[in-house]
């Protein structure tokens, strides 16, 4: 609950802190190595110095779930993406949305409790129950992006941002109706 | 450290991240930029909308204050106005001669449902007599969908009271100089009792019951049987505070001389009180609660167990033997429980004796400490285990008997040869 500065006290941690932690501080770097491992398939190309920075990256906040540190590593894989990623609404973007909230996922509930904590079934559970929620907002936002995309609308960069936004909106309102604590 | 909601990393990272990708994707038209940032944006809307209003309030305690070493006990963390917190983990710091159950002191709770009032309890047990420092650590809490946290709070230091586990201790010697008016050691004198001292002739105000028939049949001539008086003994126990010597591991483990001394100092204590006697205390070296008085009960037992659990070790080695006041009855048992070790115990041990009391030497060294493998240790050890021999012989020429300790049994013979001493006839020279 508290980002401790110096680096014995990160080593402390890490030694200390449970089965479940370390598993879900390697899901960090395992979902980061499987995004990196996306990027250049099919039309994306490879950057071995970005793919190097972003992995360091993810093994800090694999260190340090706690930390800004974070939010560095969510928007180095969303630059990356939108540099060396393909530029098509198929099924690696999907794949791309799950293991980026994958991430941020396994960031979260490490950071939860102090090192030695070991999360209880119910709440790993519930959590369970909110990713599929998100996968399934994400799918959503993904058939509306490939149907707007069919439509073959005319090259107009602000209706398509305000439609998007409209879409996001609706999205964020269904979120707020569904999504209640302990569902 | 606060007491307030605040959000935590995992909403500041989904809403910054989220709102950079949707901003990005509108400007550049990358519409594949949105799907990415759907997880995070469900994220972070779903934990602001369960925005938590109302911090929570803690409070803990003791199940227990009062502990016998290696018992346990529970601290209770109570979370109040706790409707919206989704888990909450309390973490007890671990200190010394404590052990904590989980051993890290981290305990989680995640509600049902929404619940006003939670509970967290970390079961901690003390392994060593003593005032043991138990229950301080943090407490804190997240929200739903882990976007707010609340705490870490720290939580208040108690003292739980470790009262010394009395070592086996047992003696079927009576007291060498009786002294009170009822108890169970057989006194010099004749009077009502179950110990029986000799036949006699009947007396006016002798019982009927008494009347030994067989005898007074064949003497033709009313005979009693006469009976010891009873009563009870009193003791002093002195224990030796001032040095401490090899390294207590607790309840279970090795245990140091005053690990020694106050264990049996309450093994003693118990036996002679449970007997109805009575038992006064006095530690050499501790500055406050140094002296009980001498008193019978089980509630004065608790007493003195409570003022050997508040000893500290090497509290005061400056004490003044000369200016010690005790206030001791004649006849009164002294027992010193010392690993004879410093000049104040010996001292003090010479200067009751040559009062005339009953004094006896417990001595709480073991026969198997151990010092270290460090050859220099080991023979500065070697040199001062010499002067302490020397002291042992000194004492003991001065008629004061010094014994190890063994547990049951151990006071036996001394205190019979005492009694032996003080019912001889003393020489008188004319």
């Amino acid at each position: 609950m508290s980002v401790s500065r110096d680096l014995a006290g990160v080593l402390d941690r890490i030694a200390l802190s449970s089965t479940q932690q370390q598993v879900l501080r390697a899901g960090v770097l395992v979902g980061t190595l499987l995004l990196l491992g996306l990027v250049p398939v099919g039309e994306g190309t490879f950057h071995p110095v970005l793919s190097m920075g972003v992995l360091v990256i993810a093994v800090l906040v694999a260190a340090l779930p706690e930390s800004h540190v974070g939010v560095a590593l969510l928007l180095a894989l969303a630059g990356l993406w939108v540099v060396a990623g393909p530029d098509r609404l198929d099924g690696r973007l999907l794949v791309a949305a799950a293991l980026l909230g994958a991430i941020h996922l396994c960031a979260t509930l490490a950071a939860v409790g102090p090192s030695g904590h070991t999360l209880g079934r119910e709440l790993l559970r519930l959590w369970g129950r909110r990713a599929a929620l998100c996968l399934a907002a994400t799918v959503a936002v993904w058939l509306a992006a490939r149907a707007v995309s069919l439509l073959d609308l005319p090259a107009s960069g602000t209706a398509v941002g305000a439609a998007l936004v409209l879409l996001l909106a609706w999205v964020t309102f269904l979120t707020v109706r569904f999504a209640r604590p302990g569902r | 450290m606060t007491g307030g909601w605040q959000p935590t990393m995992a909403l500041l990272r989904a809403a910054l991240v989220s709102a950079l990708l949707a901003v990005v994707a509108v400007l550049v038209g990358r519409i594949d930029l949105l799907v990415l940032a759907t997880p995070l944006v469900v994220h972070a809307v779903a934990a602001v909308v369960r925005r938590p209003s109302t911090p929570p309030a803690t409070g803990s305690s003791l199940g227990l204050t009062a502990l016998r070493e290696g018992e346990g006990t529970q601290v209770r963390v109570r979370l109040t106005d706790a409707a919206e917190v989704e888990h909450a983990v309390v973490q007890l710091n671990r200190h010394r001669w404590t052990a904590l159950r989980p051993a890290n002191g981290v305990v989680g709770c995640t509600p049902a449902r929404r619940q006003p009032t939670l509970e967290l309890c970390v079961a901690v047990a003390s392994l060593r007599w003593g005032r043991r420092p138990v229950g301080d650590g943090l407490v804190g809490g997240v929200s739903s969908w882990a976007g707010y946290q609340w705490g870490p709070v720290r939580l208040p230091t108690r003292t739980v009271t470790t009262l010394p586990l009395p070592g086996r201790f047992d003696s079927r010697a009576p007291a060498p100089h009786p002294i009170g008016l009822v108890g169970t050691n057989p006194a010099r004198r004749p009077g009502e009792g179950s110990e029986f001292a000799s036949i006699r002739p009947w007396h006016p105000g002798d019982r009927l019951r008494r009347v030994q028939w067989r005898v007074s049949l064949r003497t033709r001539e009313l005979h009693v049987t006469s009976t010891v008086a009873e009563e009870d003994a009193s003791v002093l126990l002195l224990v030796d505070s001032g040095t401490e010597v090899g390294v207590s591991e607790g309840v279970h483990g090795a245990a140091s001389t005053l690990d020694t001394a106050v264990r049996a100092a309450g093994a003693v204590a118990e036996h002679y009180l449970t007997r109805g006697d009575r038992v006064g205390l006095r530690v050499l070296g501790a500055t406050r609660r140094n002296a009980v008085s001498t008193s019978s009960g089980r509630r004065h037992l608790r007493v003195v167990l409570d003022t050997l659990a508040s000893v500290v070790p090497g509290e005061s080695r400056h004490v003044d033997p000369g200016r010690l006041r005790f206030r001791i009855s004649a006849g009164t048992v002294v027992i010193v429980l010392s690993p004879l070790l410093s000049d104040t115990a010996v001292a003090t041990t010479t200067t009751l004796a040559a009062r005339g009391l009953d004094v006896v030497v417990v001595d709480t060294l073991p026969e198997d400490l151990r010092v270290g493998d460090d050859p220099r240790l080991l023979l500065a050890w070697r040199m001062r285990t010499l002067e302490r021999d020397e002291v042992v012989t000194r004492v003991r020429r001065a008629g004061i008997p010094v014994v190890p300790w063994r547990g049951p049994g151990t006071l036996d013979q001394i205190l019979v040869r005492l009694a032996r001493r003080r019912a001889a006839p003393v020489g008188v020279r004319r």
